[in-house]
């Protein structure tokens, strides 16, 4: 579950910003002639409804009922006594508790769609809802037709607004600190982990997941983090000792350098492939990850057509090296914002110049 | 009683069980999905700490388990853990490989799938693609029951569990002051299981006066003097979870606080001796409520105001619900905290609660921190 804070400030995201996501949304739907959409999250896979309106589904399932016109609803298997809590951390104001979320859609097609001719809704990103509650809604509302748009609201977060740069360096700020805490000094994994963990919390971060691994034969130590902070994932990958890691840093600034508006996932990989090639190098992966797919690990990544999708400019990705180590594999990532100018790091003072 | 001491004979005990309940129901293949919050059942199969986001485990009625992950370093874990060699990539949503793997065996009978209701709709359709949809059914039913009594080689890694428990609440209590906020208290205890090699935590909070219906996340506030603060800690050591409710208080307790703590500890006490082999959750809740009913608190013993009286505990940290009517048998080595954690117009929200096993003899504890109000100095 998400154990960290859970924050609704408007001083980092103003209100507007959630009316203008949540409106952008609203207008692809009428444009579609569709009378809602719904987005399905759960506690592993949120970041859409998070996105929209700084909900945590901080364990459990739920449903965001975004209708074409009007305020959003917050469908819910969680007790109402945390409604309150809800409705302070986030725009959400109206939150409705069904164990049954499949009937609770079925319930707000109904009063949603009343009167209408020919009412057709969205189950957004449908392959990764639950087949049951899927097959439940389908067999309720006969009369309604059902539209599959894949990507509409991750699509909408692929190019971070100003706000979320500030964000986002913010958070990459922090980790940095977590990790080279973690990275000095002689201590055991555990004690590593744990000044992370503290760290990351104590200054915000909602979620973390990562390891640090030492390695005994080549004396290298290496941390890996990826985290929530507010509705935005980020990972990085630091590294101290050892052969690989000393080839890993100006490897990862090299195969930075691909990361420009119009190139593909496939050629910044193949670019990595190349790097390595003329290095001589056995072993060595990369791979680019939007930072909407973090949260994930990729497994949610478009098909594997997408790798031919270009990057765009203003889009934030995470870059990741990696090479096999004496015992193990040791990676370098870091988070980048691709730009006409060339990539640039998502530090907090980079991002304040954006 | 099971007596296993290593992986391989723990393995032996698993699969022997669940085929037996397989061949009791025609199974002839069963399937565990596990996305990353419910990764209990295929990490029951392999044994295996998986950091792949979906992964999936299947065990025939006879020959070797097969596990599908996604991350490259789970290969290395699931044969690691000394249950399955045989694991194999995935690719999502389609699970061509699953499917690949099910097709023979559903010519042979019927396939169940434990969490086929969070199963993506993407990955049902392929999987069932020209395979007989009728051939499918859900066992996570059949999974829960059979996970829910514990071998000892389990029970070791719950009372480990349960002594993180301990150091938690410690830390948990080191950390509370006047001006700390939730989410810092979070982060410290956070830190002091990372220190204990602690895989993964679930963790509610709540602070304040008696207007606190509920915990949750953490927020951004800090705590004054006289506040109760309440917790729920659930550490996971090897797999295991167990899991510790307690309140405390900025300052030295209330009148209010103190007879909130009385009568909660009083319904704990009253679970803990109706825990015996045989006894059912419902009962074990019953005991509680009829505590709370005794001094007049009955209502406060319902949906409105509290979720369960307890649930068990093992691979998932949520197991088996304790409630009225829930007529499950607790049968010997089943793992569950009694906890009557709800609000009362007393002191508000009050949790309270102790992991226990069942044994022959009763409940066997699994914590040394005693149950009582703890309070700090403001």
């Amino acid at each position: 579950m998400k154990r960290g804070l859970v924050l609704f400030d408007p001083n980092e995201t103003p209100p507007e910003e959630y009316r203008s996501r949540l409106g952008r949304l609203q207008e692809r739907l009428r444009a579609d002639g569709l009378g809602c959409g719904f987005i399905y999250g759960d506690v592993a896979s949120s970041g859409d409804i998070c996105y929209l309106t700084n909900l945590t589904i901080y364990w459990n399932q739920g449903v965001l009922a975004v209708p074409d016109q009007g305020e959003p609803v917050f469908l819910t298997k969680l007790s109402k006594r945390v409604y309150p809590w809800m409705r302070s951390s986030s725009v959400v104001n109206d939150i409705r508790s069904n164990p049954d979320l499949g009937r609770a859609i079925v319930q707000f097609c109904r009063e949603c769609l009343a009167g209408r001719a020919s009412p057709k809704v969205a189950l957004i990103d449908e392959a990764w809802w639950p087949e049951s509650i899927v097959a439940n809604v389908r067999a309720a509302l006969p009369e309604v037709g059902f539209s599959n748009i894949e990507g509409l609201v991750r699509d909408q977060r692929a190019q971070p607004s100003q706000s979320e740069l500030a964000l986002l360096g913010r958070a990459r700020s922090i980790l940095e600190d977590a990790i080279d805490t973690a990275l000095t000094g002689n201590h055991t994994t555990e004690e590593r982990w744990a000044a992370v963990q503290r760290i990351s919390r104590r200054s915000g971060f909602m979620d973390i997941f990562g390891h640090c691994h030492a390695d005994p034969e080549d004396g290298s130590v290496s941390v890996e983090v990826s985290g929530q902070f507010r509705h935005l994932w980020l990972r990085r990958a630091k590294a101290r000792g050892g052969d690989a890691t000393a080839r890993l840093r100006p490897a990862l600034d090299a195969i930075a350098g691909s990361l420009k508006p119009g190139a593909t996932r496939g050629e910044v990989q193949a670019a990595g492939a190349r790097y390595a090639e003329i290095a001589g190098w056995q072993g060595f992966a990369c791979d680019c990850l939007s930072h909407t797919d973090i949260e994930t690990d990729g497994a949610q990544r478009p098909p594997a057509g997408a790798d031919s999708e270009p990057l765009q400019d203003g889009e934030v990705v995470l870059l990741t090296c990696s090479a096999p180590s004496a015992r193990g594999t040791v990676a370098l990532g870091d988070m980048f914002l691709v730009g006409e100018a060339g990539a640039r790091t998502v530090t907090k003072e980079a991002m304040r110049r954006e | 009683m099971n007596n296993v001491v290593n992986e391989a004979a723990e393995k032996q005990w698993r699969y022997a069980r669940l085929r037996a309940e397989m061949a009791k129901q025609g199974i002839a293949g069963l399937l565990a999905y596990a996305p990353a919050w419910r990764r209990e059942n295929v990490r029951y199969l392999t044994n295996a700490p998986l950091k792949s986001k979906y992964s999936f485990a299947y065990l025939p009625i006879e020959g070797e388990a097969t596990a599908f992950v996604l991350a490259p370093e789970d290969h290395e874990a699931v044969r690691g853990a000394g249950f399955t060699e045989d694991v194999r990539p995935l690719s999502l949503p389609g699970a061509g490989e699953v499917r690949a793997r099910l097709a023979e065996d559903a010519k042979r009978g019927r396939i169940a799938i434990a969490h086929q209701e969070l199963l993506p709709h993407g990955t049902w359709t392929a999987l069932t693609d020209g395979l007989p949809i009728d051939s499918f059914e859900s066992a996570t039913g059949l999974m829960d029951r059979v996970r829910l009594v514990k071998s000892n080689w389990e029970l070791a890694r719950i009372r480990k569990s349960g002594e993180v428990c301990d150091v938690a609440w410690q830390r948990f209590l080191l950390t509370l002051h006047a001006g700390v906020a939730e989410y810092e208290i979070v982060a410290e205890v956070e830190a002091g299981l990372a220190e204990q090699g602690a895989e993964d935590n679930f963790m509610l909070i709540a602070s304040g006066g008696s207007d606190v219906r509920g915990m949750t996340s953490p927020t951004d506030r800090r705590l004054c003097k006289g506040d109760m603060v309440r917790t729920e800690v659930t550490p996971q050591m090897d797999g295991y979870w167990a899991q510790i409710c307690r309140t405390a208080v900025v300052g030295p307790p209330s009148d209010n606080q103190r007879k909130s703590f009385d009568l909660f500890e009083e319904a704990v006490q009253a679970g803990i001796d109706a825990v015996r082999p045989g006894v059912t959750a419902g009962e074990v809740a019953a005991a509680e409520n009829d505590v709370f009913r005794r001094y007049g608190y009955g209502e406060y013993c319902t949906a409105e105001y509290t979720r369960v009286r307890g649930h068990c505990l093992g691979l998932h940290l949520d197991e088996v619900p304790l409630l009225e009517g829930i007529d499950t048998v607790l049968e010997e080595n089943a793992v569950l905290i009694v906890h009557p954690n709800t609000f009362t117009p007393l002191a508000g929200y009050h949790v309270l609660g102790d992991p226990v096993v069942v044994t022959k003899a009763g409940a066997e504890p699994l914590l040394s921190t005693p149950r009582r109000l703890d309070w700090v100095e403001d």
